[in-house]
């Protein structure tokens, strides 16, 4: 940070700093705490949680580098804390399709097939899961997710590729990526002829 | 190996479609959220979820209801219905009553209906078993003088009468033996002066324990129930004593002792004859409906003097 953004958070007051330093990592926050907990209301609540629960530390964290650290550790948290409830839960799903439908962002099959992605990953062990959101969904290099997750840059590694092979062989099973490959190959013969 | 790149790449393409999903809220509601420093969900839209936690609450709920409804049907007295009520030897001891066990009928025919026997209600079983009686040798309850087992006859049925305003004027002791025990009473008219079981005195404000026993002892001094024949003839004593001085076997006195066994009877200590002895016998047998048997005493003290 230099000299002049520290000046300039100086003079602003506590919300508008916090705003801030959210803004650059609000997609990443939102994408990675929608793949953990794959509902997309839940996503809601724990993006909120993690906001209010950073907003109110806010004065302790002294050093602005490391916020994106901290709020991810909370959103992780509160995700985690989630899944394990969700053991004892069974999810209503029927509102899980409206707000599929209701999607205006992209088409409803390519929403299904994140949605089944999402699905794929609850299934994975937190770590692995955790993993492979933050580097393959929200995008963070392996360094920055050895920083939030801990432990040891090989370990980051190997949890990021045995994760992406159970998330394989389970849309395998699901016929998803089969499903995929089909519509792929059916555009590609009618751009074709 | 084809398979295997496919799957990657559909893998890859999947991952980079979730990496540009738009974010699950917008940078304005954050800023709202902290504006308002809470986060209200829309209403509606989480749908229902019934989970283990509410099964496992309202399983709860349901069982300790349940328990607590049969607790208080148990306290009521509602699921009692079905219990047989256990006979106790207090139950034994009243349906077969030690009073006169050795008295036989001498007619079966001349025998009166008496109230039903306790055995035949169990209501009135378990009220009588309920009541607070004396301490008694259970061994003496079930036996006669001659140790032999009591059993219900229909004579022992007809033993206890209700005591009728008909008691005989003046002093009387009478003695007799009831379940084993050595009963000893004077009375005078019907109030009772003295009281005593196997020679120990009880206190006047004990006789309620032994309702029973002084019961019996009061029908004994009446000589039981003759209904049909009027109510002079229930005075035993004062038919006793009018036929001691019509037969000159007494003549004014007016403090006296009557004693009639199966063998003998005796006045004053006076031996009477056998032609006496057989008269009186068949007198108290037409009188009482009961025989003399062999080792029963029937006898009275009148115009006893308090000792």
């Amino acid at each position: 940070m230099s000299e002049a953004e520290k000046q300039q958070e100086l003079k602003l007051g506590k919300q508008e700093q916090f705003m801030l330093l959210y803004k650059p990592i609000h997609e990443k926050l939102n994408r990675f705490v929608h793949s953990m907990v794959w509902d997309r209301e839940d996503a809601r609540d724990i993006v909120a949680d993690t906001v209010l629960k950073a907003y109110e530390s806010f004065d302790k964290v002294e050093h602005h580098e490391v916020f994106m650290y901290y709020m991810f550790g909370i959103a992780s948290r509160l995700a985690k804390r989630r899944s394990r409830r969700l053991k004892f839960w069974a999810p209503f799903e029927s509102h899980h399709h409206d707000t599929l439908m209701d999607n205006s962002t992209g088409s409803v099959a390519r929403q299904m097939e994140v949605e089944a992605l999402y699905r794929a990953m609850n299934r994975l062990p937190e770590k692995q899961r955790e993993a492979v959101s933050l580097y393959e969904i929200s995008g963070f290099s392996l360094a920055e997710v050895q920083q939030i997750q801990g432990g040891s840059l090989s370990g980051v590694k190997s949890r990021i590729t045995r994760g992406r092979e159970a998330l394989a062989e389970i849309l395998t099973k699901e016929h998803v990526l089969e499903n995929r490959m089909h519509i792929e190959s059916t555009l590609k013969k009618a751009a074709i002829s | 190996m084809e398979i295997h790149q496919n799957t990657n790449k559909q893998l890859n393409d999947l991952l980079t479609e979730a990496r540009h999903e738009n974010p699950v809220m917008n940078v304005k509601e954050v800023e709202k959220i902290i504006a308002e420093g809470k986060y209200t969900p829309a209403g509606g839209s989480r749908g229902f979820h019934i989970g283990m936690n509410n099964m496992i609450v309202l399983c709860g709920i349901v069982v300790s209801s349940f328990l607590a409804y049969m607790a208080l049907k148990v306290d009521n007295g509602d699921m009692a219905s079905n219990v047989v009520p256990v006979k106790t030897e207090m139950q034994s001891s009243s349906v077969t009553h030690p009073v006169l066990s050795n008295v036989q009928p001498a007619n079966d025919a001349q025998v009166i209906p008496a109230p039903a026997p306790a055995v035949e209600n169990n209501h009135q079983v378990v009220i009588d078993a309920n009541k607070i009686r004396p301490k008694q040798d259970i061994s003496t309850l079930l036996a006669s003088n001659k140790n032999l087992v009591a059993t219900p006859t229909k004579t022992e049925e007809h033993i206890i009468e209700p005591v009728a305003a008909k008691m005989p004027s003046g002093e009387y002791v009478i003695t007799f033996n009831s379940a084993g025990q050595d009963i000893k009473m004077r009375l005078v008219g019907d109030e009772i002066s003295e009281f005593s079981v196997d020679g120990n005195v009880v206190p006047a404000d004990q006789y309620g324990d032994f309702e029973d026993i002084l019961s019996e002892g009061k029908n004994y001094l009446i000589g039981n129930t003759h209904a049909d024949e009027g109510a002079s003839s229930l005075n035993l004593i004062k038919y006793f004593d009018g036929q001691l001085r019509s037969d000159k076997i007494l003549d004014k006195e007016i403090q006296y002792k009557f004693e009639l066994s199966s063998a003998q009877l005796i006045v004053n200590g006076d031996i009477q004859t056998a032609e006496i002895f057989k008269k009186y016998k068949g007198l108290y047998e037409a009188k009482t409906g009961k025989t003399i048997t062999e080792g029963s005493v029937y006898k009275f003290e009148r115009g006893a003097k308090s000792e």
